[in-house]
């Protein structure tokens, strides 16, 4: 036995074994379980000096247990839980009785290393959950099973949007479907931020490594980061953030009071090395795409500034369909930067905002960076679930360390306040909650294909072009299929890919120049005369985002 | 012994959510304490939250202390005992790269 902690919504264990378990051993494992559970016994906590505990972990061959042990050197008593025979440490609370143990599952199978390490020992871990009653565990599972159901992975082959192979791994291969959506996200965002007066830029993707000593990420992330050594051994490392570059831009040329607020923004890819084991889907990658923006301002901006930022974060979440979105706001963490004064102002503009806007939030005591307070947004998605997406960021160190200055009203130089904020985060990652929460039924304005003319038989295929052309002129995302297959073939094929819209043609609407229209859910909308039809399709479709008050 | 009869000659005075108090005349474990206040909720103890820390029902409560009793309905607190993570590239927009402390 390894470890085993509790995570949300259950636990795993850990288990040195020499081979992977099966799914036999999964369930064989769970009677077991169950087996010993139902004999509703006292579960028995001893406070144990530590030369005792080694003793009972040596006695029991437990040879990580005594690692563990090792590697708290200073502790000099552990808590042990005796399970019948089975004795663990942790540092508890458990349950007094197994009988509050009866609604469990075990869920799920999957390599593990000692401690998160692949140079290490596999290990194998279990996963399970565990409720109150049998009503919450059913839930649960039937929680997992719809999330599976919708798992961005799944969808994004169903509707051809991406892949994923070893040649780069934590990389993304966008297909044509999938960067139409990806583009389409960022030519919102771009109309959004236009419109709300910030600047686009853009900054290298490989920078000397004295830039990173600057910015402090060489001393910490220094592992993450992709570099390269060039023939003038110069030592070069690939952006594992925006903000740097977007620093240098600011600090490049004088700037003024009258210069402020810069809102810098720029849909920077960044590089991150992941150990590989961290990796999933769109959601966890070792490149993608930030949509951040930098905010340069006078501390006496801050306050608007923030508010605005806060309005923009909650209308585009509501439009993109996210009604439930939850506020975070972490403070002054026991080690940082600058003085009280500072942070109490800091925290101030941020709840200022907050409260100018009378929106409720939770507040994380002390877990904001040690550079400045944040605001979170977490999202809950459709089927309950919760994914941080955008955040709201002071920092004090970057312009500290840049040593960035504006000319004030005074002709005095001052440091600006610089904030950090990002909407969607990634662009991939927002893409997989995007496809989890609709379950791949885009909203039409977001759909890759909006529509998919289908011809019958081959006698149809030029008034199948004909149709075709004539949507993609009005602006509606169209593809054709056109090949010798069987119609019912055909639709099953563009459902499965979630196209809003089948537009069939045949004999009857080649005679007259009409089309019939199918929506996702099979209903026939009837046949229509081709301008009547792309006029309904632009309505239905929404080519542009909601509007939400 | 004398371990024993210090301990009896400091009453501990529980406060409980609702803001009344509870008081022993020695200290008294968390399902000691349950039976005490409640004792139809001693079968349904799982923990006990002493000063906003959880802890076992057979430990000790040898202070004057906050306490709240932790049955399975409590589920909000269940949550709050996840292991915490903490996120390690700190600055923006980095919500995905987590680790868990040990």
């Amino acid at each position: 036995m390894v470890i085993g902690p509790v995570i949300e919504d259950g636990f795993y264990y850990d288990i040195a074994y020499e081979r992977p378990f099966t799914q036999d051993d999964l369930s064989a494992i769970e009677q077991r379980m169950r087996k010993l559970i139902a004999q509703d016994y006292d579960v028995v906590k001893k406070m144990t000096p530590r030369a005792q505990v080694i003793d009972v972990f040596r006695a029991r061959a437990e040879d990580y247990k005594l690692r563990l042990i090792e590697e708290m050197f200073a502790k000099q008593s552990f808590k042990l839980y005796h399970y019948l025979e089975y004795v663990d440490m942790c540092r508890g609370p458990h349950v007094p009785n197994t009988r509050f143990l009866k609604h469990f599952k075990l869920t799920k199978l999957a390599g593990a290393y000692w401690r998160g390490d692949a140079k290490n020992a596999q290990l194998q871990r279990i996963y399970g959950t565990a409720w109150t009653d049998k009503e919450q565990l059913e839930a649960y599972l039937q929680r997992i099973e719809e999330a599976e159901r919708r798992d961005h992975r799944k969808l994004g082959r169903e509707l051809d949007l991406f892949h994923f192979q070893d040649d780069a791994p934590g990389a993304v291969f966008w297909h044509p479907r999938g960067w139409t959506l990806f583009q389409r996200l960022v030519s919102y965002m771009r109309h959004r931020q236009d419109e709300a007066g910030y600047v686009e830029v853009n900054t290298p993707d490989v920078m000397d490594r004295s830039l990173w000593e600057t910015s402090g990420h060489w001393t910490n992330f220094q592992h993450h980061m992709f570099t390269t050594q060039t023939e003038d051994e110069r030592i070069f490392a690939l952006k594992p953030m925006n903000c740097p570059g977007g620093v240098l831009l600011f600090k490049h040329g004088l700037k003024s009071y009258r210069d402020l607020p810069i809102r810098m923004a720029e849909f920077g890819k960044v590089h991150r090395y992941e150990p590989s084991g961290a990796l999933h889907g769109l959601m966890r990658v070792r490149h993608f795409t930030q949509d951040d923006a930098h905010i340069f301002c006078t501390p006496e901006q801050m306050n608007a500034e923030c508010i605005d930022v806060v309005q923009l974060v909650l209308d585009i979440y509501r439009q993109f369909g996210f009604d439930s979105i939850a506020i975070k706001l972490s403070t002054r963490p026991p080690n940082r930067m600058g003085d009280d004064t500072t942070w109490d102002r800091l925290e101030d503009a941020l709840v200022h905002a907050l409260n100018a806007m009378s929106l409720e939030y939770d507040i994380n005591p002390g877990e904001g960076a040690f550079y400045g307070p944040k605001l979170e947004f977490v999202l809950r998605d459709a089927i309950g679930r919760d994914w941080q997406c955008g955040t709201l960021q002071v920092d004090m160190n970057l312009p500290d360390r840049f040593d960035i200055e504006y000319i004030g009203e005074d002709g005095q130089r001052h440091r600006p306040v610089m904030l950090h904020r990002a909407l969607f985060g990634s662009l991939e990652r927002f893409i997989g909650i995007l496809l989890e929460h609709y379950a791949g039924r885009l909203p039409g304005w977001l759909a890759p294909v909006q529509a998919a003319v289908l011809s019958i038989t081959e006698k149809h295929s030029s008034y199948a072009e004909e149709v075709f052309r004539t949507l993609r002129r009005a602006g509606i995302r169209t593809e054709i299929d056109i090949r010798n297959e069987k119609i019912g073939f055909k639709i099953r094929e563009h459902t499965l890919a979630r196209v809003p819209y089948l537009i069939v043609v045949g004999n009857n609407e080649m005679a007259n120049s009409t089309v019939a229209i199918r929506d996702l859910g099979g209903a026939q909308l009837g046949s229509l005369e081709l301008s009547v039809a792309v006029d309904f399709l632009r309505e239905q479709l929404k080519c542009e985002p909601p509007k939400v008050n | 012994m004398m371990e024993e009869s210090s301990l009896q000659t400091h009453n501990i005075i529980l406060t409980l959510p609702d803001g009344s108090c509870q008081v022993f005349d020695r200290s008294v474990s968390v399902a000691e304490a349950v039976s005490a206040i409640d004792p139809k909720l001693v079968k349904s103890t799982v923990a006990g939250k002493v000063n906003g820390r959880l802890v076992d029902a057979c430990d000790k409560i040898t202070h004057d202390a906050q306490f709240q009793i932790i049955t399975p309905k409590d589920t909000e607190v269940w949550k709050s005992f996840v292991i915490r993570v903490r996120i390690w590239w700190v600055m923006p927009s980095n919500n995905f790269i987590r680790v868990r402390e040990w």
